[in-house]
């Protein structure tokens, strides 16, 4: 059983078998036994490039660095001359149609590159992508146009409020700041008195997958921390609260939960997991409260003893499914790159964490 | 007209059980009080439903050695020590219903606590003074059935542990292994508080070692207290729900850090009255604290 280590590189193996899969610098989407890579995911590519380049600092990996470089390339070639980037996965002979949610979440990858490499291509797409973003905003502070689903504006979207507000700061632009604070103000509106939020799922009315409500978590709490929102971080230190208690009670995350934090343990979203653990991580780190980081723990320690070590489909050894069981109603049958890269930063934070307190991270945490 | 005890057992093979419900019969030897055990069935299925949200996989095995039907597995240490204090005090049982039996204690087994069945035997049974050991959580209407209250031992400072793992969260903070004896009412650990006291640990001392040192602890305080609480002489302390935090069963992982604290000479340093409930502060970084200034 290969310590915390071990289970990095090895989900770093598999992020850099999606980039080769298609030879065009971006990660596959996902693997799929069945039918093999799925094509280039922009979106996820867009941040899985800094997560190779924690990577490539952790073990000092020159070759991980220009992976991601070239991940970043790719998406620098694809974008619009608007700015956006497109919805969905990557087709060579296709536009695309704009997505707000995607676009913001490449933002990671180009602000990143830029403050690497200094090249003045990376800030000039970054400013290009968070200008678009704050001109396509409703005045209300929601995106209701190039949304996932039309019209639907879902809380989750925090996550391009983040990288929004991270321009704002980087590029000292108050126009890109004041939108992502309207965002979060916007999405906090729509929480609910038991801590959940009414538009947290990818489509209007359904039960939130732990991976959206990871994304509404990590997104209000890193943008009130980027914009200084102490009233966005205490809402959404309630939030993580209330569900770091009912996990601790329940023993488990269910996959998806529904108005009144109704779960469905019939499956666990095991991206969710590392993505909440990553929410409740970096609570632990705001107020040194230790129950944020035993529930990061346990929740990874699930996602750490499904990571495939080795299987039959050398494709997979190091991936890490949507669902446990790997037919759950998150992504079944399938291996998306996101969940790799929740895995690995949510892995890299909790190593640090405990490296602060005094532990040097050998073994694995199940 | 002596005081009528009323101890209440997590289970049959409980050797803390056993501890106490043996020094309380020793303490009040040849005296008017009288003792009754109750415990609560180690196969009802609330209980074992329960066990398994608490220690989720490896259920099985967990569950044999957590209801006391083995030495061996995580609770190995801790019944090690239960099993060396119960040979220092002469009691070679190992079942509590069969020590009762020989000791002429009146012993009865429910499937729960909380159910109106238990309700109707205590009743009869008429109790004074109710000590619990174990058996999950007690709701308002059994705790109503006392007017002299439930007392328990809890095996952290209060109020600034409460809840599970109440050893190993008060170590992680760098805080003495305390045991506080209070009373119980609805809430997790919020009820008045009769005293505390405070252990050293050695290095490298095993946490089951210590967690089961603690509860021992805890049972010798609350028994040197029932004289006093019954003649009214004793004060007890306010324990304010909205201080402290409630904590939950510690991973695994985290207890593995504890334990390597404590392997690398990080015992603890403060005892609890000395540090703010709402001070978050690890032992590690309390003790690089300390030794800097």
């Amino acid at each position: 059983m290969p310590g915390a280590e071990g289970r990095i590189q090895a989900a770093v193996k598999w992020l850099c078998r999606s980039q080769d899969a298609w030879q065009v610098g971006g990660s596959a989407a996902y693997y799929a036994p069945l039918f093999g890579w799925a094509r280039p995911y922009p979106e996820t590519s867009g941040y899985i490039a800094p997560t190779l380049w924690r990577c490539a600092d952790v073990f000092s990996s020159p070759e991980l660095a220009a992976r991601a470089l070239r991940m970043v390339r790719w998406l620098v070639d694809i974008q619009s001359e608007e700015g956006w980037f497109p919805a969905g996965r990557w087709r060579s002979n296709e536009t695309g149609i704009p997505s707000v949610f995607n676009t913001a979440q490449v933002l990671f990858g180009l602000l990143e590159a830029w403050k690497r490499t200094g090249d003045s291509t990376f800030d000039k797409a970054a400013r290009k992508s968070a200008s678009w973003l704050a001109s396509v905003q409703d005045a209300d502070g929601r995106w209701r146009k190039h949304a996932y689903v039309p019209e639907y504006s879902p809380s989750y979207y925090s996550h391009a409020c983040w990288p929004l507000a991270e321009c704002g700061v980087v590029f000292s632009d108050d126009r890109l700041k004041d939108a992502a604070a309207r965002g979060i103000e916007a999405i906090l509106r729509d929480q609910q008195k038991d801590g959940t939020f009414e538009c947290w799922s990818f489509s209007p009315g359904k039960a939130a997958f732990t991976h959206t409500i990871g994304y509404t978590f990590c997104g209000i709490l890193e943008t009130s921390v980027i914009l200084d929102l102490g009233f966005a971080r205490k809402c959404v230190e309630e939030s993580c609260w209330k569900l770091l208690r009912k996990f601790e009670i329940q023993n488990r995350l269910a996959g998806s939960y529904g108005k009144g934090w109704d779960g469905d343990f019939g499956f666990v979203c095991l991206t969710g997991n590392c993505q909440i653990g990553l929410a409740w991580l970096h609570l632990y780190i705001l107020s040194g409260d230790p129950r944020y980081l035993q529930g990061a723990l346990k929740a990874v320690g699930l996602v750490c003893r499904k990571q495939v070590k080795r299987s039959v489909f050398p494709n997979l050894n190091g991936a890490i499914a949507g669902s446990s069981p790997i037919y759950g109603k998150y992504m079944a049958f399938r291996y998306p790159n996101w969940a790799a890269k929740f895995f690995i930063d949510v892995i890299l934070g909790l190593a640090a964490a405990l490296h602060r307190i005094g532990i040097k991270v050998g073994g694995g945490w199940e | 007209m002596g005081i009528r005890f009323l101890v209440l057992a997590g289970h049959r093979r409980s050797l803390p059980s056993l501890y106490l419900v043996s020094s309380l019969l020793e303490q009040r030897k040849g005296g008017k009080d009288s003792i009754v055990v109750l415990s609560a069935s180690e196969f009802s299925f609330r209980r074992l439903a329960g066990l398994r949200r608490r220690l989720g996989s490896n259920l099985i095995p967990k569950a044999i050695t957590a209801l006391g039907f083995s030495m061996t597995g995580q609770f190995g240490e801790e019944r090690a020590v239960f099993r060396e204090r119960l040979e220092d005090v002469g009691v070679k049982y190992n079942r509590i219903d069969r020590f009762c039996r020989d000791n002429g204690i009146p012993f009865n087994v429910v499937r729960e606590f909380n159910h109106p069945a238990t309700y109707n035997l205590l009743r009869n049974i008429d109790p004074d003074q109710a000590i619990y050991t174990g058996g999950g959580i007690l709701k308002k209407e059994f705790i109503a059935l006392f007017p002299k209250g439930v007392l328990n031992t809890h095996s952290g400072p209060l109020p600034h542990i409460r809840g599970m793992s109440a050893v190993e969260w008060t170590l992680y903070f760098g805080m003495k292994p305390t045991a506080t004896v209070h009373f119980i009412d609805e809430g997790i650990d919020t009820g008045g508080i009769i005293g505390s006291i405070s252990l050293e640990v050695e290095c490298g001392e095993p946490l089951g070692r210590i967690r089961a040192r603690t509860v021992l602890a805890g049972f010798d305080l609350m028994l040197s207290k029932l004289d006093a609480l019954w003649s009214g002489s004793l004060g007890i302390l306010p324990n304010p729900p909205g201080r402290g935090r409630q904590y939950f069963e510690m991973a695994d992982s985290v207890k593995g850090i504890v334990q390597h604290w404590i392997d690398h000479g990080y015992t603890p340093v403060v005892i609890p009255e000395e540090v703010d409930p709402d001070d978050l502060r690890s032992a590690t970084t309390r003790i690089r604290e300390r030794s800097e200034a």
